[in-house]
């Protein structure tokens, strides 16, 4: 019996240490990387390193914001934001058709979407030819390209989320609305949308997300400095600009701390998302 | 209702139900009530299919046509026949290229996959508001992205005046993993596993959630330690999610440009020259479009292969 209870105690001691390092492999480089921004330069490359007194400063912030940090954060919102907005419009509609709508072609047209998902992981294999035909056909470094891009590579999980979400809305709800006089877009607004409200900000929050994490398509489908999103100009502080890593540092937190909060503010519709209906890496 | 209550009632795989496929109910649906539902129907689909022909579909199409072509910078120059492919892909240095990607994806895979199979289990084996606590700790490498996580994960782990390297020093180990071709590709599996962990524990969680509870008694009444329930109850009972969850990383990894670019960018050498690095650098740094639309090809081909797979797991019927 003895026994046992030590050997109960030597698990929760283990599964404790665990969960200490689990979340200190995790938090470590976040807090690391916050603690360089506010270094002074002389000191982010210090070594042994520099943990406290030290003179917290904002120069790292005010070389990123005043170089290209800040455009990149202000174009990287407005990509994210229209391509939320105008991806879930786009997949909700689909994801209704595709759900409620018998249709020609419905079942290749959702075949064809699902295997969209894992094919738009596929984005730096694709990056090549989507280049050479968006140069032929001059679509390249317009204010609309990554838009474009960016809804293509997240519209397929968008509308897989909101169909098996829809899946689960009775259809008697759809008919107690037609009987009461709405159209099927009113059905659509009115009934099954607001039932729908997790699998819409899941969706949403996957959208929102890649777009504001996407490198490889704005690392090259734009060129002009004002059209670069905000994970290229971060890595351009470890390359065309050699290696600084204070502004490196202070980008990345600017970058990060939204989705942070945002992670946090509605993270259980995320993680709900992800064990529902998202497959995706 | 909590965060992880939410998780609870999946039973089947990811996705919508298996019979999304199938007709749906007839009684209800079809064009018989109403001779315009079949252009409406469509109509609604139509924008997101003109995206995904754009930007996913044409491409993945074009990637074959292009790698026939002959390419002056990007605008084609006639047919090219194999010339591209003969350039690029079949070369003695693509066997090099492709063993150290295979290593990179195998490596990865099986990392992400043991170190969040047990990080799952025991997820599922604890209370609710922990456990929603742990999954947004978990999930935080994979939300950030991969430029900002590993360029973070390198300045703190594995550069040379970075914490891990103090406490090393401290512990009498030097530590310098960039340097040395061995340590840098092992960096480089453990930044994309620590990336894709968090999202593997997740998915890993909802089929852990799914194995009936009554089973586990059982096998506690015939007497199985807390080693056999995990390996003959709990296993077998999420197989599928498993094994999506096993294509979906080989997928990612296998089209990882981000990870490769920032943690080694190829080197020391070529030590870490993986395939999707190598085809965005002979596009982008070398201008041979040409042969990287021909690499690019290959490596479609070994996508299609997984996407195949992926659809057959998402539409297997039980």
């Amino acid at each position: 019996m003895k026994e046992t209870k030590q050997r109960a105690g030597a698990v929760r001691w283990l599964t404790g240490v665990g969960l200490f390092g689990l979340a200190l492999v995790n938090l470590l480089p976040i807090a690391w990387g916050g603690l360089t921004s506010i270094k002074p330069a002389n000191a982010v490359l210090g070594y042994p390193p520099i943990i406290v007194g030290f003179e917290p400063t904002w120069d790292s912030y005010r070389t990123a914001l005043g170089g290209s940090a800040w455009p990149a954060l202000k174009i990287s919102l407005f990509y994210s934001v229209v391509v939320t907005v105008l991806g879930l419009v786009i997949a909700v509609l689909c994801a209704y058709a595709l759900d409620r709508i018998e249709f020609r072609f419905r079942r290749v047209i959702l075949f064809v979407i699902v295997a969209c998902i894992p094919l738009s992981m596929g984005a730096a294999t694709l990056l090549i030819p989507n280049y050479i035909y968006f140069s032929s056909l001059n679509l390249v470094n317009h204010w609309f390209t990554l838009p474009l891009i960016y809804l293509g590579l997240n519209l397929p999980l968008a509308t897989w989320v909101m169909k098996g979400s829809m899946e689960s809305v009775p259809r008697e709800l759809d008919e107690a609305g037609r009987v009461d006089g709405a159209s099927r877009m009113g059905v659509l607004f009115r009934v099954i949308l607001p039932v729908c409200k997790p699998g819409l900000v899941a969706a949403g929050l996957f959208m929102f997300i890649g777009c504001w994490n996407e490198f490889v398509a704005g690392s090259v489908m734009v060129t002009d400095p004002g059209l670069r999103p905000i994970q290229v100009a971060i890595y351009q502080y470890i390359s065309v600009l050699g290696r600084q890593w204070g502004p490196l540092t202070a980008a990345a937190t600017l970058a990060v701390v939204p989705i942070l909060v945002v992670v946090i503010a509605l993270g259980r519709y995320l993680i709900s998302g992800l064990t529902s209906g998202a497959v995706k890496g | 209702m909590t965060g992880a209550a939410r998780i609870q009632p999946v039973t089947h795989p990811p996705g919508p139900s298996r019979n999304a496929l199938k007709g749906t109910d007839p009684g209800r649906r079809g064009r018989g009530a109403n001779g315009s539902t079949g252009w409406f129907g469509a109509a609604l689909v139509a924008p997101a299919c003109l995206v995904l022909l754009i930007v996913l579909v044409l491409p993945s199409l074009f990637a074959f046509a292009y790698s026939f072509l002959k390419l002056n910078y990007t605008a084609p120059q006639g047919f090219g026949g194999l010339t591209n492919w003969n350039r690029a892909v079949f070369q003695p240095e693509m066997v090099g290229l492709l063993v150290r990607t295979a290593v990179f994806v195998a490596g990865s895979v099986a990392l992400t996959i043991a170190v969040s199979l047990p990080i799952a289990h025991f997820l599922d084996r604890i209370g609710n508001r922990i456990s929603t606590i742990l999954q947004l700790v978990v999930i935080i490498p994979w939300v950030m992205s991969s430029i900002v996580a590993a360029l973070l994960f390198r300045w703190t782990m594995l550069e040379n005046i970075g914490i891990v390297s103090f406490i090393a020093e401290h512990l009498g180990a030097g530590w310098d993993p960039l340097l040395s071709p061995t340590q840098s590709m092992i960096s480089m599996i453990v930044v994309a596993s620590w990336r894709t962990a968090g999202f593997a524990v997740l998915l890993l969680l909802a089929g852990f959630k799914g194995v009936d509870r009554q089973l586990y008694e059982s096998a506690r009444i015939d007497g199985a330690s807390r080693f056999q329930e995990f390996r003959y109850v709990a296993l077998p009972g999420i197989r599928t999610q498993l094994i999506i969850v096993t294509v979906v990383l080989f997928m990612s990894n296998l089209n990882n440009v981000e990870v490769p670019l920032t943690v080694t960018n190829g080197g020391p050498g070529d030590a870490t020259m993986v395939l999707p690095l190598r085809i965005y650098e002979l596009a982008f740094s070398k201008f041979d479009f040409g042969g990287a639309t021909a690499m690019a090809a290959a490596a479609m081909l070994l996508n299609v292969a997984l996407v195949v797979v992926y659809l057959r797991l998402t539409f297997r019927k039980r």
